[in-house]
């Protein structure tokens, strides 16, 4: 099913391009498979996690959680830093959501509207239930992908900026209502 | 290297040699190449030159292909180093692999080391306090170790020595503890160290919050310049070298400065075998050094040895220099060598919350916190324990981090800076009592790469450190509470010996040569023209950052030296 659904994805992309059936990550540049070391991770995997992303940190007049690839970096740091039971816990928990996500909607989760996806977020979201395999996965996933975000190099330049060099130290400022800006 | 490849006596002759090139080695190869004499400094691992060989220095956080963690493979394999808080991505190339030089814990150890030129300089934590009376007449009040050969006023004029040349930032405090150094201007307490520092006088006789004293530039004088540092820019990214020399490392100041005298002759990749001992002489006569990547073994000669090969190393190359005359290692008449190793307790943390002061909090970034100088057991004995602890105290507001909701919600959550409540936080920095039982020896077959024995390492905590780390823990708790901080949590991390990176002893000072290995000089009571000044030398530990009083016993220990001509 998975191979067959990526043909299907690629003659639909080949027909009508820019429909709106198509999920965004598809168009993005770095979708070009991973590179990595110690999990493997199928081109569906892949492509469910960069729309949940982009699902949970949109792009606004502002990158969003794909456009500072923080998808990918979630992958890197899950190959290369994370134990071996959590990642098998993560990716089982990503088909759970998949899977989950298509029994209601009948679809996948890559391939629905945006207000499919949020309406199915929202639920994890709200949902209390800590035993849940795809609420721990959504809690989980979620807590990477902004660790990931706002360790972005946007973020940390135009967001809330890093300063590398502060040449100085006071010990004792007021508190300023400083403007908030947009991610 | 062409003295490598030369065989002649002449090429491999020098006035001094200096084993290692770390804190101390640094200030011995300054002080004898501006004194004049041919140096040869003998550094284990690879050069590392000052800018030239920091490659992380100047990158940013999202430039760390893991953020600064490091990857699984690597912590696994490495299981020892790993637990250094400074084993990071910016600076892991400048800490030793468990596997590169494997060493045997009789008892749990954790042997944190640099090797290259440098040594552990380059990512110390730059805490810099001297030593007073207090600390050198513990030993012989309370009744353990043997009698410091010295007391502060040996030491005084050489710290200030020391002082002016590293550049050391701190308040003139006045506290008898805690001697008054050199000092560049200090940088800020925070409010919330205010009102403790407040607190804890209205409460306490002898508990004074001070801002920690350390090796940064707040204000470089023209000595600073002329080495070619600056103005320290608080970036707090110290351990990966720092592009303005803004700290003090040997490579931006001791070695650059011994390489200008034309005196020093640095030859990296050498591991130092052992101590060379002639017996018609009655004295050394060099060192023998094994190339570590030929594995070529070369001899070198010198009037004088200094071994600053850093604490333990250090143990190891007189151990293994042995001769007819010394079957158990150089100097080694009574089977000290080795015993009564001791090192800084670190074990007891305290955390909390502070609720007040929410109107303020801090800007830019601080390279150091305040420090609360031992209070224990000071003027006499008053505890069921020995000696005591100091205390670090920080007090910082992090940014709070909603992420509450999904799409753009959570967007515009993420951006949002609102500040936590101050949060408060110490750690205990405890003397532990040397003992004989403290000690490392030689393994009696495993050999290293290079065909020198591995250390055996047995060195444990006893019911001294216990009854600390448990009177650390009431002691903050209490004056947390006093202080109304709320949410305090306690713990001890159980950490072994040598993560606290103050390994010291094996090869103690002392007045009598039938108790101690060195004397008043730093000098092997029975081969007196081999000095050692590193860790390895100290008789006790005492509670302070120790770094500053290797240097400044360096300092002395040369000066010794040369003012009696090569012995």
């Amino acid at each position: 099913m998975p191979t067959s659904r990526r043909q299907v994805l690629k003659q639909i992309l080949f027909v009508s391009a820019g429909s709106t059936l198509i999920p965004s990550c598809l168009l993005l540049p770095q979708n070009k498979g991973l590179q990595l070391k110690h999990i493997s991770v199928n081109a569906d995997q892949e492509m469910i996690f960069a729309a949940f992303a982009d699902t949970l940190i949109p792009k606004t007049d502002s990158p969003g959680a794909l456009e500072v690839h923080a998808d990918l970096f979630v992958w890197k740091m899950l190959d290369d830093c994370t134990p071996k039971k959590e990642q098998e816990k993560f990716l089982k928990g990503l088909n759970a959501f998949s899977a989950a996500f298509q029994k209601q909607q009948k679809q996948f989760f890559s391939n629905a509207g945006i207000p499919e996806r949020l309406a199915f977020l929202e639920e994890l979201e709200d949902s209390k239930d800590n035993e849940n395999p795809v609420v721990i996965f959504y809690t989980r996933a979620k807590q990477r992908l902004i660790q990931a975000y706002t360790g972005s190099e946007f973020f940390l330049t135009k967001v809330q900026v890093y300063e590398q060099i502060p040449s100085r130290f006071h010990g004792c400022v007021p508190v300023t209502n400083q403007p908030i800006k947009t991610a | 290297m062409s003295e490598n490849s030369s065989s002649s006596n002449g090429k491999r002759s020098f006035d001094a040699i200096v084993i290692g090139s770390g804190m101390s080695g640094g200030w011995a190869a300054k002080e004898f190449t501006e004194k004049g004499w041919n140096t040869l400094v003998l550094e284990r691992g690879r050069d590392v030159q000052h800018l030239k060989d920091y490659p992380t220095t100047n990158k940013f956080p999202w430039e760390f292909e893991h953020r600064g963690q490091m990857p699984l493979e690597i912590t696994q394999a490495n299981p020892v180093i790993s637990r250094c808080y400074a084993f990071k991505e910016d600076a892991a190339h400048f800490f030793v692999k468990d596997q590169e030089h494997p060493y045997q814990q009789e008892l749990p150890f954790d042997w944190i080391r640099g090797y290259q030129v440098g040594g552990k300089s380059i990512m110390w934590a730059r805490q810099t306090q001297r030593w007073s009376d207090f600390d050198f007449e513990g030993p012989a009040r309370d009744g353990f170790a043997v009698d410091w050969p010295i007391r502060y006023k040996d030491l005084a004029p050489w710290y200030s020595h020391v002082e002016k040349f590293v550049g050391i930032s701190g308040n003139k405090d006045g506290l008898s503890i805690l001697p008054d150094g050199e000092f560049l201007p200090a940088l800020e307490l925070t409010c919330v160290d205010h009102y403790f520092k407040e607190v804890l006088q209205k409460n306490y006789q002898n508990r004074h919050l001070i801002y920690g004293r350390c090796a940064h530039l707040t204000a470089p004088t023209a000595l600073h310049l002329e080495q070619g540092r600056g103005q320290c820019q608080k970036r707090n990214l110290c351990q990966r070298g720092c592009p303005f020399g803004g700290y003090f490392n040997s490579n931006s100041s001791t070695i650059p400065w011994a390489a200008k005298t034309g005196k020093m002759t640095l030859r990296p990749f050498s591991i130092v075998h052992s101590i060379i001992y002639d017996e018609q002489k009655g004295k050394a006569t060099g060192v023998r050094v094994i190339d570590s990547h030929t594995k070529e073994m070369v001899e070198y000669f010198a009037k004088i040895i200094f071994v600053n090969a850093g604490a333990l190393n250090t143990n190891l190359i007189l151990l293994n220099s042995t001769s007819s005359r010394f079957p158990q290692g150089l100097g080694n008449d009574h089977g000290l060598l080795g015993k009564f190793l001791a090192f800084h307790n670190y074990r007891a943390r305290i955390n909390a919350t502070h609720e007040g002061h929410l109107e303020s909090t801090t800007d830019g970034r601080s390279h150091t916190s305040a420090y609360l100088p031992r209070f224990r057991n000071v003027e006499k004995q008053e505890t069921d324990f020995l000696r005591g602890y100091a205390a670090g105290f920080s007090s910082y507001r992090s940014v709070k981090r909603n992420t509450q909701g999904l799409g753009l919600a959570l967007k515009q959550h993420l951006a949002e800076k609102e500040l936590e409540p101050w949060q408060v936080g110490s750690h205990m920095m405890g003397e532990t009592i040397p003992k004989d039982t403290n000690q490392v020896s030689l393994h009696s077959s495993l050999k290293d790469e290079w065909g020198i024995p591995q250390l055996n390492i047995r060195v444990g905590y006893d019911d001294n450190d216990e009854k600390m780390v448990k009177d650390y823990l009431e002691q903050m708790s209490d004056m947390f509470q006093k202080a109304g901080f709320t949410n305090i949590k306690t713990s001890d991390s159980k950490q072994a010996p040598g993560l606290d990176i103050h390994e010291m002893g094996g090869v103690r000072m002392g007045k009598d040569p039938k108790t101690s290995l060195l004397n008043e000089y730093n000098q092997l009571h029975a081969c007196k023209n081999v000095y050692v000044t590193d860790g390895a030398c100290m008789t006790s530990t005492s509670t302070q950052n120790p770094s500053l009083t290797y240097m400044a016993l360096t300092a002395r220990a040369v000066d010794h030296a040369v003012r009696n001509g090569g012995i």
